[in-house]
């Protein structure tokens, strides 16, 4: 779409902003374009059909931001095969849609994550908490919120949460991913084209700290370190706008916990209303180097 | 002005509305989906489901 020639009529396009619900960030973004005088249009990723070999779709660029992982990959994957600059790629979804996959690529590039031990059947549950040590947190490979996270004291009860997750039916649901639990402050950097904007950290009575479970988000300094690794991070997974979870421990150790590649990012403007969040996200669309 | 099909409260819709917004009920805080803008249509926004979000 690009590659035409024809950056004039590329320019005229309108962006499409692929959702499943106008929550408030999609309210955010559709208002920033608009500030641009940059057509963006809401597309319903349930709505959308496109044939194999068919034409790309009318936009200068999607930010794709429908709610099922699922779904949210297809999109991807079909915008970066008809050359729709898309937000974010195929890769970087699948980096961070699968926990597992998020932890070796950033395991791989050298970043610090907490012991993690994968078992691919529930049978190995319990032998892969031995693995980890108590406590451990088990989690979902997919999925968010902080659902159906456990956090386990012994083996038994490590055996009785994956006992339970042997009955789910989604294979994908039956995989098993173990953390070491480590005590510290929860910490969300906000990435967007490498550069890492703002921070926020989250406080909560209960131990799953998530602003969508009611913790409390407030502004957190963005140190030259943190940004660093934070940068780093979200370019292991491969880029683009990534909601970089990390872990300060009592012993000021940084590490990485996943990286959430279709970020909300309410709760960061919330704490940061000085920062203009939407309006990076937007520009950064706009410059046509999504990644 | 609409009625919020939990409690039944009023709830005005912002004029930049839009068929899949999500607003929140003011008097019961229930999230609720915006169906239809003309006339306008709420109902309750649906569960999450399993492969949701961030
Ligand atoms: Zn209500």
């Amino acid at each position: 779409m690009t590659g035409d020639g024809d950056a004039g009529a590329w320019a005229a396009a309108p962006v499409a902003l692929v959702a499943t619900r106008i929550r408030v960030e999609e309210r955010m973004l559709l208002d920033a374009f608009q500030r641009r005088a940059v057509p963006c249009h809401h597309v319903d990723d349930r709505s959308l059909v496109y044939r194999v070999g068919g034409p790309p779709p009318p936009w200068r660029a999607v930010v794709n931001r429908a709610l099922s992982a699922s779904r949210r990959l297809e999109v991807s994957r079909w915008c970066e095969a008809v050359g729709t600059p898309v937000l974010n790629t195929p890769d970087t979804l699948a980096r961070c849609d699968n926990k597992i996959a998020t932890a070796l690529a950033l395991h791989q590039a050298g970043i610090p994550v907490p012991h993690t031990v994968v078992a691919l059947d529930p049978a190995a549950g319990g032998d892969a908490a031995e693995e980890i040590g108590f406590p451990a947190v088990v989690k979902p490979t997919t999925g968010s919120w902080g659902r159906g996270v456990a956090r386990i004291g012994d083996r038994d009860a490590a055996e009785a949460v994956f006992e339970l997750r042997g009955q789910l039916a989604s294979p994908t649901q039956r995989l098993g991913l173990l953390q070491e639990f480590r005590y510290g402050r929860d910490l969300r950097v906000l990435v967007v084209g490498g550069s890492a904007v703002a921070a926020i950290t989250r406080e909560s009575g209960h131990w799953v700290r998530n602003t969508g479970r009611g913790a409390r988000a407030r502004a957190y300094a963005l140190d030259a370190e943190l940004a660093s690794l934070a940068e780093r991070a979200a370019a292991a997974v491969g880029g683009g706008v990534l909601g970089v979870d990390l872990l300060e421990t009592d012993t000021g150790e940084r590490l990485v916990l996943e990286v959430n590649g279709a970020v909300e990012f309410h709760g960061l403007s919330a704490a940061h209303t000085d920062a203009p969040i939407a309006e990076t996200i937007a520009d950064h669309v706009l410059s046509g180097a999504p990644g | 002005m609409t009625v919020c099909p939990e409690c039944q409260g009023q709830v005005s819709l912002p004029d930049t509305a839009m068929a899949a917004e999500i607003v929140v009920c003011e008097d019961c805080s229930s999230e609720l989906e915006v169906v239809a803008v003309d006339p306008p249509v709420l109902a309750l926004a649906p569960e999450v489901e399993e492969d949701w979000g961030e």
